[in-house]
């Protein structure tokens, strides 16, 4: 029998407050699931039936895409994979965008162009010295957190993605040491300036990491994800875990119901991960409240290892 | 070589007296990095150092540290670099509270409850036995920022007389030998996490090794040898300047040394270029 700990007891008496209450079928944040069994051309394909399949009308409009850069190791996945940044450039492109900016605050190398370069983006994306934002030294404003669940009441955040009409979060599927996943709402650490709070953002760790990710939630503006999960991380992510070929894109509007889906894909009860509990206001981490499309679950899944730590999120039949 | 850079200073001084990072406000980061590379500027060129000192002063709050910029009210670890921009210019007085702000400021790690709770439940991955400095008030002290507080109180070290500036040096540096990368260098700081070494990164291993000048060269030779090798390979002015500012602070420079392959160069990077290259 597995040891029961604080942390798993009350993740599992949170996860079912947080299940209890399904939204109505008008509310069901609905999540696509597309197959993508490699980073080659038929990307932008996908990307566009995820584009059309949204009716993303994006005429006229500001538009930041939030990739996941961290740093850069060739031994293993840690950053979402430039091709699937291009493929939502030119998906955003031809949806009418006028200003798409690829912008990020990478946590823990403050030179962002190193880890970008290395990363493969100056080579995979035409034109990204034009494109790029650098989050951790761009203008900013204070915002106020309402009903805050960490130690903070406010954060500075970008003036470009306050002011953005949509917000694109590009994560790459990984398992998360401390949080046991990374996706799309983790990925909004990268939003939160450096040259303010340092290389890494301690004030959100110290502040609680998965009561922040639910703070930033709440802040961001209209916003959509497209999670790279063709190639995650599994193991001791978000760094130093192993490359994990997963062959799939998973997308949507509703945070929550996007990271809840990648979770159970990576064999991982959404549940049991607090931030997305705090996040999850509606409900939609109970698999009958999302309208998923595309691939089932089923089709897709595909166990990602786990830390021993964090084994108890298993996702059992 | 440095002509250009000056003049790259010049003509991105923004009208409050402050630079910015390539786009936007005036950050106290880069005019504070822009005001320690003027002391070699030529002549000839005209850069306006006292509207960069009001600047800077613009940004002191009242606990006696500075902001990063006129839009946030909390003083961070940018207070070194402001005590020793003002320093270096002949601005500071040597009972300026900014003195005991740094030395008052360490990681929230170290404090006896911290490190009381890291040894019971026995999570200590990172040594917590040394005081760096943090990046923020009440959260852990980092490479870079401990760093950069240890080149400003070294800088200090003879025009302020303060008991508690040697042990915190002293401190300071512990800190950083404590958090060194398997592979010799220095990452954020978080060289060993969770089983798990982490690598290194040529920017911070060139801020330590400059921070660390003084320091017996006996257990540095790893570091030495990394930082030359990064150095062939390096790409932004950034990284580069660091590494040449380490490696001279330990005399281990070499005479011939890879030109840095800049994409752009925004006001901060130019200044530690201008240090990497001007300082004797």
């Amino acid at each position: 029998m597995k040891p029961i700990t604080r942390r798993t007891l009350f993740a599992a008496t949170a996860g079912t407050a947080a299940c209890s209450n399904p939204p109505s079928t008008a509310e069901k944040p609905q999540v696509q699931i597309l197959k993508a069994p490699s980073y080659g051309q038929e990307l932008f394909e996908t990307v566009r039936r995820i584009f059309s399949h949204a009716k993303l009308d994006l005429r006229g409009k500001r538009v930041i895409l939030k990739p996941n850069l961290v740093e850069f190791d060739p031994r293993t996945a840690i950053n979402t994979h430039p091709m699937v940044v291009h493929a939502v450039l030119e998906a955003a492109r031809a949806s009418g965008a006028t200003d798409i900016r690829i912008a990020e605050a990478p946590g823990h190398r403050r030179i962002s162009w190193d880890v970008a370069e290395a990363a493969g983006y100056f080579s995979e994306i035409p034109g990204f010295t034009k494109l790029f934002t650098d989050l951790n030294t761009a203008d900013f404003r204070e915002v106020n957190i309402p009903s805050p669940h960490s130690g903070l009441k406010s954060l500075h955040l970008p003036t470009s993605v306050l002011g953005a009409d949509l917000l694109i979060s590009i994560p790459k599927l990984k398992t998360h040491h401390w949080v046991g996943a990374t996706l799309s709402l983790k990925n909004m650490f990268g939003i939160v300036p450096g040259a303010i709070y340092g290389w890494p953002k301690n004030v959100l760790h110290w502040a609680g990491i998965d009561e922040s990710i639910a703070d930033i939630h709440k802040l961001l503006p209209p916003h959509f994800c497209i999670v790279d999960g063709v190639t995650g991380m599994e193991g001791n992510g978000p760094i130093q875990g192993t490359p994990k070929q997963a062959g799939v894109l998973i997308a949507g509007h509703d945070m929550p119901a996007v990271d809840a889906t990648c979770a159970r894909i990576m064999h991982l009860n959404p549940a049991m991960i607090r931030y997305l509990q705090l996040a999850a206001t509606n409900g939609q981490l109970e698999e009958g409240a999302i309208i998923q499309t595309g691939e089932t679950i089923a089709s897709v899944a595909t166990p990602f290892a786990l830390l021993p730590r964090f084994e108890p999120f298993r996702l059992r039949p | 070589m440095l002509e250009p850079a000056f003049r790259h200073l010049a003509v991105s001084q923004n009208s409050d007296g402050g630079w910015n990072f390539g786009t936007g406000s005036s950050w106290l980061e880069p005019t504070a990095y822009a005001l320690l590379a003027c002391r070699h500027r030529p002549a000839s060129i005209p850069i306006h150092t006292n509207k960069a000192i009001l600047f800077l002063e613009s940004l002191r709050l009242p606990d006696g540290g500075w902001s990063p910029h006129p839009g946030v009210r909390n003083s961070t670890w940018v207070t070194c670099l402001a005590l020793h921009a003002l320093h270096v210019n002949g601005r500071l007085s040597s009972d300026d509270p900014a003195i005991r702000w740094l030395l008052q400021s360490s990681g929230a790690e170290s404090t006896w409850v911290s490190r009381l709770r890291s040894w019971l439940v026995s999570s200590g991955s990172q040594n917590t036995s040394f005081d760096g400095w943090p990046w923020y008030v009440d959260t852990a002290a980092w490479v870079a920022p401990t760093a950069a507080s240890l080149i400003a109180l070294q800088s200090l070290a003879h025009f302020v007389v303060d008991p508690r500036i040697g042990p915190r040096i002293h401190q300071g540096r512990e800190f950083l030998l404590a958090r060194r990368c398997a592979d010799g260098g220095w990452n954020h700081g978080s060289n060993r996490a969770l089983g798990y070494d982490g690598d290194s990164y040529p920017e911070t291993t060139g801020m330590a090794l400059a921070a660390l000048q003084g320091t017996p060269s006996s257990g540095l030779q790893t570091a030495y040898q990394l930082a030359l090798q990064q150095l062939k390979t390096v790409r932004s002015v950034e990284a580069w300047s660091w590494l040449v500012m380490g490696l001279r602070a330990h005399k281990i420079l070499p005479e011939q040394i890879p030109e840095p392959r800049p994409r752009f160069m925004d006001p901060r990077e130019t200044a530690l270029f201008i240090l990497a290259v001007a300082a004797p």
